[in-house]
């Protein structure tokens, strides 16, 4: 009888280890979005697009001042220039993408089964440029790829993220950047989850820390007096600041993670190339 | 005399020797011989970690400060960066051990 309880009790146990082991996508944000309604009761959950400015309303009214009147609309007039300019065979981007480029970026990163591994938008970009007979960008490159996908996002601002975890493959890609996301990392031994998660709303020094839902719609952002920065160069600054040595941008470990973070703002509205500090 | 011309080549050979040599032994001459122990065993400590995706910055740059005093023959700043580099190396690894957050 003591044998037949202790087997029961390892069952048991086993059985709540493989539910934990097997969460899917799906129950991790759920999971988030129960988390973040105890800890910050007062934002709702469309302002989780603001970020760290849902958390302070002076900060979220000086956003709203700067977005009247953007002073990187240079930026943006330059990106649309490239997304328009044709190739050398007259195609564009917009041949590339459904809908001409437009509702397209919430569906990104996506797994691609045929190349085996993630596909970001900038990487889709890419492809396009490839496929078209041009060199690609270099994916680091805020003059290059970070202008053209400043506006080239800009053309899903309003679509709803709409990351698709779908076989095993693409399970696999998830979990490894979900894996990264709990992690600790560096000298300071912090995980992204230590501050985005377990600490979201509270301070580090004078910055407010943002929660994970909603941080992944906005992207690429201008940061303080205009510095455009995208989310994977925001990856390494968070990185070395637990200082830890940062992945390249376009890793694998950064493309992975990228597709955990989106998967975690499904359902929020995309509105890119806005300011954070 | 012709002995006499080919020193200067012979020079620039032993350097080239030295430069492809890299990494401890290219300070043998100026470093005493437990601060190119350190200084070795830190470098090899720093690419395992980095191998690992498990470098800190601090490793990283403690591994940085070493070889600047190797290049200024300072032994005693050879040993102590070199001990903090391999010590800060292998802490990287081991936290990838450790239990997630979540």
């Amino acid at each position: 009888m003591k044998y037949v309880s202790l087997l029961l009790a390892l069952a048991g146990m086993l059985a709540c280890s493989v539910v934990v082991a097997a969460a899917s996508p799906e129950q991790d944000r759920q999971h988030l979005i129960e988390v973040y309604k105890k800890e910050l009761p007062n934002v709702k959950f469309d302002d989780y697009v603001h970020g760290a400015l849902a958390l302070n309303k002076d900060a979220l009214e000086q956003y709203q001042s700067i977005m009247e009147m953007p002073p990187w609309l240079d930026v943006l007039d330059k990106g649309k220039k490239l997304w328009e300019t044709p190739f050398k065979n007259g195609k564009t981007y917009a041949d590339c993408f459904p809908n001409g480029g437009k509702d397209v970026a919430g569906n990104y990163p996506q797994y691609d089964r045929k190349l085996k591994k993630v596909v970001t938008f900038d990487m889709a970009l890419n492809l396009c440029r490839e496929q078209n007979g041009e060199a690609p960008y270099d994916l680091s490159d805020v003059k290059t790829m970070g202008t053209l996908e400043a506006y080239a996002r800009t053309l899903s601002d309003g679509m709803k993220m709409n990351i698709k975890v779908d076989g095993p493959g693409a399970l696999a890609a998830y979990n490894k950047g979900r894996d990264l996301f709990y992690s600790r990392r560096g000298q300071l031994n912090f995980a992204c989850a230590t501050c985005h998660v377990d600490n979201a709303g509270k301070r580090v020094r004078v910055e407010l820390l943002s929660p994970t839902i909603g941080q992944a719609t906005h992207w690429p952002v201008f940061r303080g007096t205009g510095k455009l920065t995208t989310l994977q160069r925001r990856y390494q600054q968070c990185q070395k600041n637990v200082r830890a040595v940062p992945f390249k941008i376009g890793s694998e470990e950064y493309n992975d993670l990228e597709y955990f973070h989106s998967y975690m703002s499904n359902g929020l509205p995309l509105q890119a190339s806005v300011w954070r500090k | 005399m012709a002995y006499r011309n080919r020193k200067p080549w012979l020079a620039i050979a032993a350097m080239g020797i030295a430069l492809c040599c890299g990494s401890a032994s290219l300070y043998a001459a100026e470093l005493s011989e437990p601060a190119q122990q350190a200084l070795k065993q830190a470098q090899t400590d720093v690419k395992d970690a980095k191998a690992h995706d498990a470098l800190w910055t601090t490793a990283q740059n403690a591994l940085k400060s070493a070889e600047k005093a190797a290049t200024a023959g300072d032994s005693g700043a050879v040993v102590k960066f070199s001990k903090k580099a391999s010590e800060q190396a292998k802490l990287g690894i081991a936290q990838t051990h450790y239990p997630m957050v979540h």
